[in-house]
């Protein structure tokens, strides 16, 4: 740019007047043009087509469009004024106007002519920190800093509280000619915002602090419109995430139950309000359960969003799984295999097979806990779990049921002898399992009870209450392993209550021995006794045998009780010695228990090795079924008693079935031949013949024989005709108490 | 830019149809006042039967020139023939009517 301008030179009085005169001579032609038309004509063209506008219409125009845009301004509810570049108001609207008529008692008066930006600058009291700073916005549109200003504030001043938007923009391009000021009162709109504020605060509180996840979606569930942040603490995922990708929301499903919710999910009508409960898997790989509710919500009629509500349900499930599981092992308890067993056992009604119920008893387990630690019994339990969980193929096959039993259903039985097959496969692979315990290796014997359905129950409760029955049976016999047999429920349970009061009777000694005589049938003299038990219930008097002995057997209290039976006839007998009577020896029947019993031969030992020569008082009556049981461990039993001097006697022969080489080889000296053959002579030749046989055969084999339960002279006539030796029963004597035997029978030497 | 002022085509008469062409300068005056005096003539004279096109020459001032337009406003009767011009406001009635060739 040039600093110095061309010179200008100063106007001649010539050119003026030539201007003049121009002026006058347009001003001519515009008049005579107005009187040509009559002043009816707006524009005038020249031969270029360029049109004039004449003044009259010049001026028209012009004031039409003033008013036109007064209007426009008078017609807004906002307040408008136009400033200049000083911040002078140089025209306002009606809006403007009016207020300030109304709050000029307010001080707030600002009409046309005032300065609006002292009128800012001034203000005091509680409004006058936003009016300095409206003011500093308006000095910076004026000063070409923005291109526009707005400020939203509240006036206290007022009579009620008022909000106000102030928007200040440039007048023109040039920022320096000025600017409109347009204010608005936004009270009602602010007051509108701040309900749906608070609306929303509330809904945020409680959405935000619920420790529920609730969440929003379309009608199609393919865009998540809302999820609370509970989501992030729970799924371990953030809501962004999901917002991002609402299909996350299945991908984080446990694989297991996915394709169970998304099946649901599409067979559910989105109208309907649903439940679902699955697992999820968080980026950790951790799991959690979730339960989570949807309900639709309708918006003229049709589904428009769908609301749910997901909570994280692990401990509740936790803790239902406690309740159906056994926390120790992870096997079912005996409430949930009861509820699988009825399943099952639907499944076999409808398909026609047959069913098996096994409870399985852990011998010797509570030695285990005692005497390793209750830690170990656990390690073994949860090992003993393992294998039958191995065994069976499907851990929702086996279940614990109680402290050292568990329980195996078989779902399909085809022929039972598979299932006598399996156990004994299964017992024997059990026994030779190595369980390992402190660094020891262990064999576990158990014991297995069968109930078989429909045979043995037809519901889950009954087959495995008999099942349980069985193993209790099994558990006091010698059986490793028995089936229950339906008149078994009865005995066990008929006598529940009689087993207790045998194991009182027991503790307070009320068994007595009965005496019952053996004569000699050619000379009718005694010859010994047989010591019979007798239970002294001192509520109902003697209880006969028939009612207890099954039960002794049963509970293994046969034990004691054979061994009090054994030393108190022992007594009997040495006391009748010592009281200087002819002392008969007495029998004692001896009970499978206590022959199978390792220890019995050293009992009897201990028994009559107090008193020189006491064996000689003493016989034991062992049944040939018994004998026959386990003739090899029998013979040594027998041997080794027999070599300390007391006798045995073969009890009831006739009954089992010995064969004729081994009766030949049994260690025995007498042998007793059943009632039912005495009572069979009188029916006629073979009934006597069979005696007959019996009484040659023993004899051949150097075998005394006695008769039991001789009630006849007839009898007694036949028998004495037969050769048998000695004989017992009825017609010589009933059994009687030690000291009614011994005055009765016994005279003094 | 031009707009049609017409009655509807289908119920009209072609043979006895007025074709005007009016040349105005905006809003001004003169123009505005035309504009009213030929809507009301033409509905007192020739309901259903005009139709009237209206020039702004400030927006089309070349088709103003073509037509030979050098004042507003301009009133052309374009059919029936022959074609006439009246400038003014067409403020009065008769001598307009007379100048159309309507019975006054």
């Amino acid at each position: 740019m040039r600093s110095n301008g061309p010179n200008r030179l100063p106007v001649s009085e010539e050119a003026n007047a030539a201007v003049a005169s121009l002026i006058a001579t347009l001003h001519q032609i515009e008049q005579r043009l107005e009187t040509l038309t009559g002043g009816e004509v707006d524009t005038v063209s020249d031969r270029d087509g360029r049109t004039i506008l004449l003044r009259r219409a010049q001026d028209h125009l012009r004031h039409q469009e003033a008013a036109k845009q007064a209007a426009i301004l008078n017609a807004l509810p906002a307040q408008i004024a136009l400033l200049d570049s000083h911040g002078r108001i140089l025209s306002v609207n009606e809006a403007w106007t009016r207020f300030s008529q109304a709050n000029a008692v307010c001080g707030l008066g600002s009409g046309v002519g005032t300065n609006y930006l002292e009128i800012c600058d001034r203000a005091s009291g509680e409004d006058a920190s936003d009016a300095h700073q409206l003011a500093d916005g308006i000095r910076s549109v004026l000063g070409g800093g923005v291109t526009s200003y707005s400020l939203e504030y509240p006036r206290h001043s007022l009579p009620e509280l008022h909000c106000y938007l102030s928007t200040v923009t440039p007048l023109t391009d040039d920022a320096a000619s000025g600017a409109i000021l347009m204010r608005r009162d936004v009270t009602a709109e602010r007051r509108a915002t701040d309900s749906l504020l608070a609306s929303e605060l509330q809904f945020r509180q409680l959405a935000e602090n619920i420790r529920e996840v609730f969440w929003l979606t379309d009608a199609a569930k393919t865009s998540q419109l809302y999820v609370s942040p509970a989501y992030e603490e729970i799924w371990g995922r953030s809501c962004q995430s999901l917002y991002a990708s609402p299909h996350d929301w299945i991908d984080a499903i446990h694989p297991e139950d996915r394709e169970r919710v998304r099946r649901a999910d599409q067979t559910q009508q989105a109208s309907d309000e649903y439940v679902e409960e699955y697992r999820i898997i968080r980026p950790d790989g951790t799991i959690r359960w979730i339960r989570n509710r949807a309900f639709p919500i309708f918006r003229k009629g049709e589904v428009y969003r769908i609301a749910g509500l997901a909570e994280d349900i692990t401990e509740r499930r936790e803790s239902e799984r406690l309740a159906y599981y056994d926390g120790l092992t992870g096997l079912a308890n005996r409430l949930l295999f009861i509820d699988r067993v009825a399943q099952h056992l639907r499944a076999a009604a409808s398909a026609g097979h047959k069913s098996a119920l096994f409870v399985i008893d852990l011998e010797r387990f509570k030695n285990i806990n005692d005497s390793l630690g209750r830690p170990t019994g656990d390690l073994l339990l949860r090992q003993v779990a393992q294998w039958l969980t191995r065994n069976a193929g499907d851990a929702s096959l086996v279940a614990r049921i109680d402290a050292d039993h568990f329980a195996l259903v078989l779902p399909k039985v085809t022929y039972e002898g598979d299932v006598v097959r399996l156990i004994e496969k299964s017992m024997a692979a059990f026994l030779n399992h190595p369980f390992e315990l402190n660094d020891t290796v262990y064999r576990i014997a158990a014991k297995v009870g069968v109930a078989l359905f429909p045979d043995d129950g037809t519901d889950a409760d009954t087959l495995f209450r008999n099942a349980e029955a069985a193993v209790k049976k099994a558990q006091v016999s010698g059986d490793q392993y028995l089936f229950y047999a339906s008149k078994m429920t009865d005995t066990v349970a008929g006598s529940l209550g009689l087993e207790n009061d045998l194991r009182q009777a027991v503790d307070k000694g009320e068994f007595v021995l009965h005496y019952q005589p053996k004569v000699n049938l050619v000379s009718g003299k005694l010859t010994g006794a047989e010591a019979l038990i007798r239970w002294n219930d001192p509520r109902t008097g003697l209880v006969p045998p028939g009612r207890f002995i099954r039960i002794l057997e049963d509970t293994g209290l046969i034990r004691q009780v054979g061994r009090w039976a054994l030393q108190s006839a022992l007594a009997e007998h040495l006391r009748w010695r010592s009281a200087g009577v002819t002392a008969p020896r007495i029998a004692v029947n001896v009970s499978a228990l206590q022959l199978r019993s390792r220890s019995f031969v050293a009992d009897i030992e201990q028994i009559i090795g107090g008193t020189p020569n006491a064996a000689a008082g003493l016989e034991l009556e062992i049944t040939e079924s018994l004998i026959m049981e386990d003739v090899r461990h029998s013979v040594v039993t027998l041997q080794a008693i027999r070599a300390m001097g007391v006798s045995i006697a073969i009890d009831d022969f006739g009954t089992g079935f010995s064969s004729l080489s081994y009766l030949s080889k049994l260690p025995v000296d007498t042998l007793k031949i059943d009632r039912s053959f005495v009572i069979d002579m009188a029916t006629g030749a073979d009934g006597v013949t069979l005696v007959s046989v019996i009484i040659s055969l023993a004899h051949a084999l150097n075998l005394k024989v006695v008769a039991e339960g001789v009630e006849t002279e007839e009898q007694l006539q036949q028998l004495r005709l037969l050769n048998c030796d000695e004989m017992q029963g009825y017609l010589f004597g009933r059994p009687v108490p030690g000291a009614i035997f011994e005055s009765r029978y016994l005279a003094s030497r | 830019m031009s707009r049609v002022w017409d009655a509807s085509e289908s119920t009209m008469s072609r043979r006895g149809l007025f074709r005007f062409r009016m040349y105005i300068a905006g809003d001004a005056l003169n123009s505005a006042q035309a504009l009213a005096n030929l809507d009301a003539l033409c509905r007192a004279h020739l309901p259903d039967r005009h139709e009237v096109e209206i020039i702004d020459v400030f927006r089309e001032p070349k088709l103003a020139m073509t037509d030979g337009i050098f004042m507003t406003p301009t009133l052309v009767k374009i059919a029936p023939p022959p074609i006439r011009r009246i400038v003014g406001t067409l403020s009065q009635t008769q001598r307009v009517l007379q100048a159309l060739g309507l019975p006054t």
